[in-house]
């Protein structure tokens, strides 16, 4: 398989697993979205072989993998069916549509045409999962005026660490963090292709932390980063094209 | 479903950042914050289940209101509804619910009554 596919499906293996861990946490609780305990934890287990075999089966038994992540599919809907929808939002969107896609190149290994359509649409989507929400919070005033994040900071809804709170109630801050947010989504596409690897990198690393400090979005981290490879093959790929 | 996940909207947390109280209002009148706001913490940035399911809560109660503002349900309809089959899952993941127990679902910042219905919740 081509490197950035088996990148991006070791790092979603990890995001996954993480996932696993929080679910096999919450068993108790999420086993009253599920027919018995007992029934949650056989799939939790099932789910959490799966993921731990997906590095081997990635390097010895490439041809089992089309049936591990259609299984893992089938989970990932039997729990959405469960909660009635995705149990955190645009975690689950941009895992599921890697967890997809990882599978239909798996299943066309030898086919070069479905490689390249699937690891453009992923990357397409990933960069209007940036670009969308720029353009949502741009229509949005409190966005605008740079005061979202003071609101939210002052708002009875979160509870932000204190070191952040005071750094978001304060206008000027709180105006700059929200100003380099909507810009860095906004022109992301852009920035893609203008700036070096590792430091967009690090400032999409710096963004997802900060949503993590205030929204307790921990998730968003990894899954995005499982999609950051189809990223930079996307930018390659564009390039390679006007070279 | 399947459709939802390989088109997505990109439409995250852009306008409804609020998340409604849930309470729970015992015989006597005493009033439980069902899903109380969590602190963030440095060390859940890899393991933060109950955070996450915080955010579970967050989003299957803004989906009861949407629904319940696109449809003037009774008390019956509503709670037919899967949405608020939901919420009454995650009550009672929560806590123990008894025959004599009422919901009130308030706006956190104005304070305002979207729901308050009376029971009984538990079979």
């Amino acid at each position: 398989m081509l490197e950035h596919i088996e990148l991006s499906l070791l790092l979603l293996s990890f995001a996954f697993l993480l996932q696993t861990i929080e679910y096999f946490y919450l068993l108790k609780k999420i086993s009253f979205f599920f027919n018995s305990e007992k029934n949650i934890k056989i799939t939790l287990t099932a789910r959490l072989i799966l993921i731990l075999v997906i590095p081997i089966l990635l390097l010895h038994f490439s041809f089992l993998l089309p049936f591990a992540l259609a299984t893992l599919i089938i989970i990932q809907f039997y729990f959405f069916n469960s909660f009635n929808g995705p149990f955190n939002g645009g975690s689950d969107y941009i895992s599921t549509l890697l967890l997809l896609g990882h599978f239909i190149m798996s299943a066309f290994l030898m086919n070069l045409k479905v490689i390249h359509f699937v690891s453009l649409y992923i990357a397409i989507q990933t960069v209007l999962s940036y670009f969308l929400p720029g353009i949502y919070k741009l229509l949005n005033q409190s966005w605008r005026t740079g005061l979202a994040l003071n609101n939210i900071a002052l708002s009875p809804n979160f509870s932000i660490p204190i070191n952040l709170k005071t750094i978001l109630t304060k206008p000027i801050l709180s105006k700059i963090i929200c100003k380099s947010i909507v810009l860095l989504e906004v022109f992301f596409p852009l920035l893609l292709f203008i700036l070096p690897k590792w430091p967009l990198i690090i400032g999409l690393i710096i963004f997802h932390f900060i949503n993590f400090l205030i929204f307790g979005l921990n998730r968003f981290i990894f899954a995005w980063i499982a999609a950051y490879p189809f990223l930079f093959w996307f930018k390659d790929f564009v390039l390679s094209q006007y070279n | 479903m399947l459709l939802t996940f390989i088109f997505p909207s990109w439409r995250l947390f852009d306008d409804s950042y609020e998340t409604p109280i849930l309470y729970l209002i015992k015989e006597n009148g005493e009033k439980l914050e069902v899903f109380p706001p969590i602190p963030t913490k440095l060390n859940l940035l890899f393991i933060n289940p109950e955070h996450n399911y915080y955010l579970y809560f967050h989003s299957a109660i803004n989906r009861l209101i949407n629904e319940m503002a696109s449809n003037d349900f009774n008390q019956k309809e509503l709670m037919k509804l899967k949405e608020f089959q939901i919420i009454l899952k995650l009550m009672k993941s929560q806590i123990n619910l008894e025959v004599t127990d009422q919901i009130k679902i308030m706006n956190r910042t104005s304070k305002e009554v979207i729901l308050h219905l009376p029971g009984p919740f538990c079979a």
